[in-house]
C-alpha cells in the first residue's frame, strides 16, 4: 500500500487543534486519487457545507453545490490530488464527521 | 427559545438558559461511553474509514492516525466542558472553541443516531429530546459561525 512514510508531510488536524505529521510509505506524486464524500442521514447539511469551506476552501457557492451534490447522488468528489493530499483531506473532513473514503480517479 | 450564539469581538457570544446547560452535561458522558462495550455502532461510525476496497490500506491508515484523531477529539471535548459551564452566565467562545463546539455536538449526535439505527429510531424520549436539542444548536451555531467566517 502506499500511505506515506518517506515523505513526511505537516497538516493541521482539525480547525484548531495542534498539526500532526503523516508518513507514507511511498508516494506516487503522479497518480490522482478522489476524495469521495457519502450521503449520510445525521449531519445537517449547512454543516457539511460549512465543512467543505472550512476544510477545503471552497466557496460558499461551491460548498452549497458540492453538499446538493452528495444528497442528490449519495456521493461525490468533492478534491482531488496526489494520495498524500487526499488523504490528508479525507482525514479531515473525517475529524468533522464526514464520510470521506478516497478512490483512484 | 432563545437564541443561545451572536456573533461577538473575539468569537461567538454563548448565552445558555440553566436547562441547556443541564441537558449538554449529559454529552462528556455519551462521548466516553463509545466504545466501552461490544458491539457498539457508535464506535465504528466515529472510526476511520477511508479505503473502502483495500483493507490492508484502511487498517494502516487507521493505525497511523487514530491517536491523533483521539488526541484532537478530546482537546475538542476539553474545550466544551471548560466553557458549557460558563455558558449560563454567558461567555465568548473563540473561532476555534466555537468549531471545537460543533465538532463535539456532531460526534454527540452521531453516536446517538449510530446506536438508534437512524434517525427518529430512538428509544425513549430523553433521547430523541436530546438529538433534537443538539441538532437546533448546532444548526444556530452553524449559522453563526457562517456569518463570521470570511
Amino acid at each position: 500500500m502506499g500511505l506515506i512514510p518517506a515523505r513526511v508531510g505537516l497538516v493541521g488536524f482539525a480547525i484548531g487543534v495542534s498539526p500532526i505529521r503523516l508518513r507514507s510509505a511511498s508516494v506516487d506524486c503522479m497518480e490522482t486519487w478522489n476524495v469521495v464524500v457519502w450521503n449520510d442521514e445525521v449531519n445537517l447539511a449547512a454543516y457539511v457545507a460549512y465543512v467543505f469551506r472550512r476544510v477545503l476552501g471552497m466557496s460558499r457557492t461551491e460548498a452549497t453545490e458540492a453538499m446538493l451534490d452528495i444528497h442528490r447522488r449519495g456521493s461525490a468528489t468533492v478534491i482531488s490530488g496526489t494520495r498524500e493530499h487526499s488523504e490528508l483531506n479525507s482525514f479531515r473532513l473525517q475529524v468533522h464527521g464526514l464520510l470521506a473514503t478516497l478512490e483512484r480517479a | 427559545m432563545s437564541e443561545p450564539f451572536a456573533p461577538c469581538a473575539g468569537g461567538v457570544r454563548m448565552t445558555l438558559a440553566n436547562w441547556e446547560v443541564e441537558l449538554l452535561s449529559l454529552v462528556p458522558a455519551l462521548l466516553d461511553s463509545v466504545g466501552k462495550y461490544e458491539p457498539d455502532p457508535a464506535a465504528v461510525r466515529l472510526d476511520l474509514h477511508t479505503y473502502p476496497d483495500d483493507a490492508a490500506a484502511d487498517a494502516e491508515f487507521r493505525r497511523l492516525l487514530a491517536n491523533e484523531l483521539e488526541h484532537g477529539r478530546a482537546a475538542d471535548r476539553s474545550a466544551f466542558s471548560l466553557t458549557v459551564e460558563a455558558g449560563a452566565d454567558g461567555v465568548v467562545l473563540s473561532t476555534a472553541e466555537a468549531e471545537a463546539w460543533l465538532r463535539v455536538l456532531t460526534e454527540a449526535r452521531l453516536v446517538q443516531s449510530a446506536r438508534a439505527g437512524l434517525p427518529g429510531g430512538f428509544s425513549s424520549e430523553s433521547d430523541q429530546a436530546l438529538f433534537d436539542y443538539l441538532s437546533w444548536l448546532q444548526g444556530s451555531l452553524v449559522e453563526i459561525l457562517d456569518e463570521v467566517l470570511p
